[in-house]
């Protein structure tokens, strides 16, 4: 079992990576990645949805029809979602007000919904719970570091507080769309080709 | 020949119906069960947005009332309590013509419009407060607004907001860092649709407090 979860664990955050390995939640990447603040909060959130609906899942699986399993799936989502949302608003609302619609926008994350499908329907609640949050931080770690260097090259600042100093001149490009594009292609870029060059190697992790 | 024929056909009609009978079962059974999980999941939500509600509620009006102060340029009480008590004694709540709220201080000239203008993405909602006396503009302060993170959304930073202070409309708009007079505010540079939005607000305030 211990040995599962570790495999398990570091396949999503490495080999079966959502973001670089899979190419999955790619429009959350690029939208919530130009301020760092955001990405974290989203990472938060994405996290304990996906932790949870795996979870549940997992525990229906055994009673859910498979023909009408995805309607299944999006409704469970969906609850965690707005659940997450309503309690942001009540015991966190600076945050809420922050994020406005990405807490909403949770739910179109391809993340959940695949890890859903391709793992909690098949698999035990627990193994299911710590996918959930494995992949969940395999998605969280690549959009903080990519986050970083947008928020520290389009405003010059992190978090909000100004580290560079008044002679950068901010590029504008990078807290827009085409940023994101740019930064996940060299993020995939520098890890695929540089960090890991074979990609047998990644089987063997 | 014919009668072999017959009977599989008739063990075909058979099977057809049990074929079909056990189809329903199994679309039955699908039906419930989607209207039963659904139902434990409304259920569920029903009573956290039970719970949540008036909290919400109460956030949301906390938010409004710490705006219409920072616009006005008045202290803001520290603690929920003290921030309900003084809006109480000193804020008069009424509705504009344009059935938006409108605030007014007691014993003092100061005014705060509430404006609405075209952002980029969705509707900006501002509170912009104005001395009548000298029709100067005491504050503004954004309590909607859904533009681009990094670009528009700046407006709601502090340096943009401060700026307005004391200042005279009818406005226009310069370079970032390039305002040195009473009626220029600094620009959003990479965000023009939202920068004209904003003019667009603090002339209208202006008007309609020039109106009155």
């Amino acid at each position: 079992m211990n040995k599962k979860i570790k495999k398990i664990t570091l396949s999503n955050l490495i080999s079966e990576n959502p973001v670089f390995v899979q190419i999955l939640g790619i429009c959350s990447t690029l939208a919530v990645t130009n301020v760092l603040k955001n990405t974290v909060v989203m990472s938060i959130g994405l996290v304990f949805v996906t932790a949870l609906s795996n979870l549940t899942i997992s525990m229906l699986r055994k009673w859910i029809p498979t023909r009408i399993r995805m309607m299944v799936t999006v409704l469970i989502i969906a609850s965690y979602v707005i659940l997450v949302d309503m309690i942001l608003k009540a015991y966190l609302p600076e945050v809420s007000r922050q994020l406005g619609p990405y807490v909403g926008l949770i739910i179109t994350n391809c993340i959940i919904m695949g890890r859903a499908e391709a793992f909690a329907l098949n698999n035990k609640p627990l193994l299911s719970f710590v996918d959930g949050i494995s992949s969940g931080i395999g998605y969280s770690y690549v959009l903080l570091i990519i986050a970083f260097f947008r928020e520290l090259m389009g405003s010059g600042t992190i978090w909000g507080i100004d580290v560079i100093g008044s002679w950068w001149v901010n590029w504008s490009i990078m807290v827009m769309a085409p940023g994101g594009f740019f930064m996940l292609a060299i993020f995939i870029w520098i890890v695929k080709g540089v960090i890991i060059k074979d990609p047998e190697e990644l089987k063997k992790i | 020949m014919d009668k072999k024929k017959e009977i599989e056909t008739n063990e075909g009609r058979i099977g057809d119906s049990m074929a079909k009978k056990n189809k329903t079962a199994v679309r039955i059974k699908m039906v419930v069960f989607m209207f039963s999980i659904t139902f434990v999941f409304v259920v569920m939500l029903s009573f956290v947005h039970l719970y949540t509600k008036s909290r919400i509620k109460r956030n949301e009006k906390l938010f409004l009332k710490r705006s219409v102060l920072y616009t006005a340029n008045v202290p803001i009480p520290k603690s929920d309590e003290e921030l309900d008590n003084y809006f109480k004694e000193n804020v008069i709540e009424t509705v504009a013509t344009n059935s938006v709220p409108q605030y007014k201080l007691k014993n003092s000239t100061i005014v705060v419009h509430t404006i609405d203008g075209a952002g980029l993405w969705g509707v900006i909602r501002a509170h912009v407060g104005f001395d009548t006396q000298t029709s100067n503009l005491t504050g503004i302060d954004f309590i909607k607004q859904s533009e681009t993170p990094g670009l528009g959304a700046r407006i709601a930073e502090e340096w943009f907001l401060e700026q307005f202070r004391g200042k005279k409309g009818p406005f226009t708009y310069v370079p970032e860092g390039e305002n040195d007079s009473d009626n220029q505010f600094d620009a959003i540079t990479g965000a023009t649709v939202t920068t004209k939005a904003i003019k667009y607000i603090v002339n209208k305030a202006t008007e309609i407090n020039n109106a009155k």
